[in-house]
């Protein structure tokens, strides 16, 4: 074993030069991914130090098509609210207008309550509905009104005041009913919840038992992370290309340097060297690049990117890429490289070991 | 050593330093106390210990006296720079020009002026290195190894630096021996063991005190670059290992492009900032230091001589210079690399003087490689001497005028103790600028705000009982929290602000007066 | 080199495109206005009104811009006034032009993405503002400009989820055929706005430049001091500039591993060719004439492979681009031309030529015998001492 290692691990000119053709494309490889990994990365760290407001949870994409169970509502810890949110019709002051109809309950220790509006069956307006509903009508709104909620319509609701506090996130332009209303009108419908809001985030773990999926109040926050994961995707996939040309040219480049040694082999074997020791000698001097080309090419790579993003300010791009720890680089790098260089070595070590001792062999050098 | 004695230490850390000693000296032990003003240097307790020492021994003012320390401490950073040249050489004139390079130096001499603690680690840090490369001798090995556990405890970027370094010899080393095919495990065990692993000493210390910059370094971020720093440069150096090859008739190991190119980038990076600054919160370059320019590259001249000599001769003593270069050019990657902010610039801009050791080396061999070539042309000799030390002279207003050079001011004058020395008396809560907020805090103990010039400015009310005014904001400005440069107030703001409150106490020649006022 | 001109192609055009979509975004191909240094709320009611005046103005659009995400994607829900907005990007409304004083019209390529039809209601949340709106799709805008990627709403939607005071909007586009009669106009007008669009570098009108965006970037990475109050309007940008850094990074990469490829490719090659140069240089070829030779023996080579690498890689481009490349809302127009296929016709052999010039030039620089011989000749290795002392 050790002669192999010996002859393995001997580096000559040649053999530097594969390594180091195996380093830069492997450094080429992990900086590409250490620069998409830090998109993401950089806008996190940003939208961590935002306030954002409370957080919203729905399931699926769309708030309004949202059915959460309220079984599922003693699951989650501490202190939130729940929003039922539906689209109705109400008939006030002889005009009808499609209205947002809100339900907001607060759960604290595990008490529901609803806080407005006091009746059963009041429908609370918000200032800047009663304000369309007078420029419409001319008039202020009627004390009474009819509502229609999934397909069924309520006469002669009684119209009290605006509510006399509103969720921060919430327009004027609701109408605000109490849960129990909506129970009434239709249970699984009227019950279903469409929005959790917590004053801190939930576990992920959470997230992913009760199907849930963050809703970013705040646009311009989720429309920097949309943006940012839109370009990473795009990026990443570029990056598989380039990974497919780095393996090609990791194979080629060990195929190459095997074949190059062919009269080398033809010598060892004259010397009375095993075939399979001849294999071995190839194939663990390929690992052997490939494990020292890796290491530094992944180095090199972390550093290009490491040195793009903090120099490109000084030419007019101030940035918010903030390279992550490059483990999963590095480690798919890595791999890729051993695994080419594995292959390339395997088939021309096969070959060269096959080479007849003396002159007649195959392939030449 | 520093061109100019200052009543008072030259810098601020140095009342810090003065007042831990005292602590020390007055409690007889030396306990952290993360509370304490002072807690940063009480987690580097060598310097404050040393000069405790010191002063109960010889009956010294530990404040008074501590720029005289500082001055026999980087005095002697000339005998280690000595034996550097001398070994790596073993000639005297190298070694001679290598010495009188760390004698002379404008920058290496502002460090010593400017960082006490970072003075003394100056000082172990090229006798460290001496004695790891000496190290067949047990007794070397023995006392580098305290050494390198010790130098955690006295300042952390020497300690990383001496360990980086270390450990490049350790790489140069071995790598030779497996190409020989004698490259023992055992005495590679060892080698580590009593090298590179004190760095597990410092990382525990470090973590358990909370150092600062600790964890900006070997956070998961700042560590996996630095590593992939140090893994690009063993893997440059290494070709180190043997002498360049230069082909028959030719005289440069590398073309003269590539060997210029540094000093060019350097050089260049200095006149464009002279415009508009390169890196952000940072100021132009001050015109004093372009006067300098010069010197500095008449000075990296000789250094490319050098290195060039070296690389393309059989010498073990190379690894020694390439071991202080790759050490710090290392750091000042990794400062640069990491984001450019103040954290980044810190990093960079101290780990520069690092590297003065092996330069000195570099430029002493190119002083003896043209002295050699002019054998026969006296003159000529006598006039490469003399732009090698008029060079080093060029450069040392780096070292006296800080202020001219960058912009800084560091030096404490004795109205402005005076005036802090009142306030003391006096109690209460003080506002004034970062330099003597520091010093009110680190020696007086006084808690104070260092934004002053900044509310003056906006017109903010002042929240203190005092502030404590220099004339000289007006001219070369006040200084803030570095890296940010002097502010100069207007001149009519601070003329507002005198008429307005009650003036307790002033010293000074006109233009320098300082003022200390009440305000409540 | 065939394989390098593939990469090249396939990814160039695409990573040149990326940096380019936020100002096409916010300008359109016309004159736009955004607030200046001076004051706050400069883009007013009035200013559009002041200009729609104007002879030379032939389309006033004042817009407010509401970056938001829509169904989980991100998306600029852009407030208009329909008439104005339709006549500057050149589209049309289907069915028609909306009507209400409440509406939301999806771009095509919005609605086709995401699954949009008329009748349809849609949950938008605020942008600088955490806000809920619900909305109604009452139709889709028709048009081939980037709007396509965009939802439509009406000006008091816009102010809802932005926040914005009435009477105040985020941008006014402008057309015009004099922008120099615009710049007086609004120099005269004490508006503090920036100006910028075709053919004009920045105009800052009674106004100085924008914040240096170092300094911010610096605020927003080291988290040493609060977020400025306008950090959205300040983070939008530096988030832009972060997909052009990691594009133009990726670029770069690309470039170095092409140029490395084809330079080792080449290197290969002419290790069995050394030899003849140093045949060459016995017989009195001159240096000039044997790197010419050398160049017009690698061109061929190098200009065949450019040539079919660029348009294959090229196609897998365009195949790339067509299964819509999104970024921020919006679609990247890649540009599969013949400009890009020129350029990357001319960097392969701009890196194939360079390449087989330093190969020849260090080849010229050995002695002929260390080239017939294939065998260097090095000084031997000296001590520092001998040197040192002569």
């Amino acid at each position: 074993m050790r002669p192999i290692l010996r002859l393995a691990t001997r580096l000559t000119s040649r053999t530097r030069w594969t390594a180091r053709a195996i380093g830069f494309a492997c450094a080429v490889l992990v900086g590409s991914l250490v620069l998409v990994g830090g998109l993401s990365g950089g806008i996190d760290a940003l939208l961590v130090r935002v306030d954002t407001g409370p957080f919203a949870y729905i399931q699926g994409r769309e708030l309004l098509e949202t059915r959460i169970d309220p079984s599922v509502l003693p699951s989650i810890p501490g202190d939130f609210d729940v929003l039922r949110i539906h689209v109705g019709v109400l008939e006030i002051n002889g005009v009808q207008l499609e209205v947002v109809v809100a339900a907001l309950e607060s759960h604290r220790s595990g008490t529901p309550t609803a806080e407005f509006p006091l009746g059963l069956d009041d429908v609370s307006l918000d200032t800047g509905l009663r304000a369309e509903i007078e420029r419409l009508s001319g008039s202020a709104p009627a004390g009474q009104g009819d509502l229609t909620l999934f397909g069924t319509t309520l006469i002669g609701l009684p119209i009290v005041d605006p509510p006399p506090s509103r969720m921060g996130f919430a327009p004027t332009t609701w109408a605000y009913v109490r849960p129990e209303l909506l129970y009434s009108v239709d249970l699984t419908e009227g019950g279903s919840v469409q929005a959790i809001l917590t004053p801190a985030p939930l576990g992920s773990a959470l997230l992913v038992e009760l199907g849930l999926e963050p809703l970013d109040l705040l646009g311009a926050a989720g429309f920097m992370k949309g943006g940012v994961e839109e370009a990473a995707q795009a990026l990443r996939l570029l990056a598989l290309v380039i990974a497919v040309l780095i393996g090609l040219l990791v194979y080629s480049a060990m195929s190459l340097e095997v074949h190059a040694r062919t009269a080398e082999i033809r010598t060892l074997r004259s010397l009375g060297a095993s075939p399979a020791s001849v294999a071995g000698i190839y194939e663990a001097q390929a690992l052997t690049l490939g494990v020292l080309g890796a290491v530094v090419g992944s180095a090199l790579g972390i550093v290009l990117a490491y040195a793009a993003v903090s120099f490109a300010p000084l030419v007019g791009l101030p940035n918010l890429v903030i390279p992550s720890p490059p483990l999963d680089a590095v480690v798919v790098t890595a791999g890729i490289a051993l695994l080419a260089a594995a292959l390339g070595g395997i088939v021309p070590s096969r070959h060269a070991a096959l080479v007849v001792r003396g002159g007649r062999g195959v392939g030449g050098s | 050593m520093p061109l100019t004695i200052s009543v008072l230490p030259p810098n601020v850390e140095a009342f810090s330093l003065a007042r831990v000693s005292v602590t020390i000296s007055d409690q007889g032990l030396w306990r952290l106390d993360e509370g304490d003003p002072n807690s940063y240097n009480l987690k580097l307790p060598i310097f404050p210990l040393v000069w405790s020492i010191v002063t109960g021994l010889a009956a010294l003012d530990p404040l008074a006296h501590l720029p005289w320390a500082l001055v026999f401490v980087t005095a002697a950073v000339v005998f280690p720079g000595y034996l550097l040249g001398l070994k790596v050489a073993r000639h005297r004139g190298v070694a001679a020009a290598a010495a009188l390079f760390l004698a002379a130096f404008g920058s290496f001499l502002f460090l010593t002026s400017g960082a006490m603690k970072e003075s003394l680690g100056l000082l172990v840090f090229p006798i460290v290195v001496l004695l790891y490369a000496e190290r067949t001798d047990p007794r070397k090995r023995g006392i580098a190894f305290v050494l390198l556990c010790l130098l955690p405890f006295l300042h952390h970027l020497v300690a990383l630096m001496a360990l980086g370094a270390v450990s490049v010899v350790l790489v140069l080393h071995d790598r030779r021996a497996l190409a020989q095919g004698r490259l023992s495990g055992r005495e590679f065990a060892l080698d580590v063991l009593t090298g590179p692993a004190a760095a597990i000493v410092a990382a525990a210390y470090y973590a358990y005190v909370k150092m600062f910059l600790f964890v900006e370094v070997t956070g998961v971020f700042g560590l996996s670059l630095l590593v992939a720093i140090v893994v690009v440069l063993l893997a440059a150096s290494l070709r180190a290992v043997r002498p360049a090859r230069v082909r028959a008739g030719r005289a440069l190991v590398t073309p003269a492009s590539v060997a210029a190119l540094v000093p060019v980038l350097a050089v260049g990076a200095v006149l464009y900032n002279a415009r508009q600054p390169i890196f952000t919160g940072t100021v132009t370059t001050e015109p004093a230091l372009l006067l300098m320019l010069p010197a500095f590259v008449a000075i990296a001249g000789f250094g490319v001589i050098g290195f060039q000599v070296l690389r393309k001769t059989s010498n073990r003593g190379s690894d020694l210079v390439l071991a202080m270069l790759v050490a710090s050019v290392a750091f000042i990657l990794f400062g640069f690399l990491r984001g450019l902010d103040p954290v980044s610039f810190l990093v960079a801009y101290r780990s520069f003087d690092f590297m003065d050791f092996a330069l000195a080396v570099l430029a002493g061999i190119g002083v003896a490689v043209a002295w050699r070539r002019l054998a026969g042309r006296r003159a000529a000799q006598v006039a490469v001497g003399a732009v090698f030390v008029a060079a080093l002279l060029g450069t040392a207003p780096m070292a006296w005028n800080t202020q001219a050079v960058f912009g800084l001011e560091t030096t404490t004058t004795i109205g402005e103790f005076r005036a802090l020395e009142i306030l003391a008396s006096l109690g209460g809560r003080v506002t004034t600028d970062q330099r003597l907020a520091e010093v009110a805090l680190f020696w007086f103990e006084i808690p104070a705000d260092g934004s002053l010039p900044l509310r003056l400015e906006a017109g903010e009310e002042l929240v203190a009982d005092y502030a404590l005014v220099l004339e000289r904001w007006t001219t070369v400005g006040a200084s803030q929290l570095h890296p940010a440069p002097n502010r100069i107030l207007d001149r009519g703001i601070l003329d507002a602000f005198l008429a307005e409150h009650t003036i307790l106490f002033v010293s000074g020649p006109p233009g320098e007066r300082v003022y200390l006022v009440r305000l409540a | 080199m065939l394989l390098c001109a593939i990469v090249l192609g396939a990814s160039w055009p695409i990573l040149a495109a990326l940096p380019e979509l936020p100002t096409q975004v916010l300008t359109g191909g016309v004159y736009v206005l955004t607030q200046g240094t001076a004051g706050t709320n400069q883009i007013t009611e009035a200013l559009a009104a002041a200009l729609v005046s104007q002879s030379w103005a032939e389309v006033v659009s004042p817009e407010i811009l509401a970056f938001g995400t829509l169904r989980g994607e991100p998306v600029l829900a852009r407030g208009v006034e329909p008439v104005a907005f339709a006549q500057v990007e050149g589209g049309r409304w289907l069915p028609g032009e909306p009507a209400s004083d409440r509406w939301a019209i999806a771009g095509t390529r919005l609605a086709g993405r995401l699954g949009l039809v008329t009748g349809d209601r849609v949950t938008l949340v605020g942008s600088a503002i955490p806000r809920i709106e619900i909305a109604r799709i009452e139709g889709t805008f028709v048009t081939d400009t980037s709007v396509t990627d965009e939802l439509l709403v009406d000006l008091g939607l816009g102010r809802s989820l932005t926040g914005l005071d009435r009477g105040v909007y985020h941008v006014i586009r402008v057309r015009t055929v004099d922008p120099q009669a615009l710049l007086a106009f609004l120099e005269t007008s004490g508006a503090s706005v920036h100006v910028s669009g075709p053919g004009l570098p920045r105009a800052d009108i009674n106004s100085g430049p924008p914040p240096d965006p170092r300094v911010v970037n610096l605020l927003f990475r080291s988290g040493f001091a609060g977020l400025p109050p306008d950090y959205l309007s300040l983070a939008l940008p530096q988030a832009t500039n972060s997909v052009s850094v990691v594009a133009l990074g990726l670029m770069g990469f690309v470039a170095l591993l092409v140029a490395a490829g084809i330079h080792s490719v080449q290197t290969r090659a002419f290790e069995d060719h050394r030899a003849n140069v140093g045949v060459l240089r016995t017989l009195g070829a001159g240096n000039g004439w044997i790197r010419m030779r050398m160049l017009r023996e690698s061109l061929p080579t190098a200009l065949g492979a450019a040539i079919v690498g660029a348009g294959i890689g090229l196609v897998f481009a365009a195949l790339i681009a067509r299964g819509q490349l999104v970024l921020f809302g919006h679609a990247v127009p890649v540009a599969i031309d013949l400009t890009s296929f020129v350029l990357v016709v001319a960097a392969i052999l701009v890196s194939s030529l360079v390449s087989a010039l330093v190969l020849i030039g260090a080849a010229l620089r050995e002695r002929s015998m260390e080239l017939l011989t294939e065998r260097a000749e090095y000084e031997p290795p000296q001590s520092l001492e001998a040197i040192l002392r002569g």
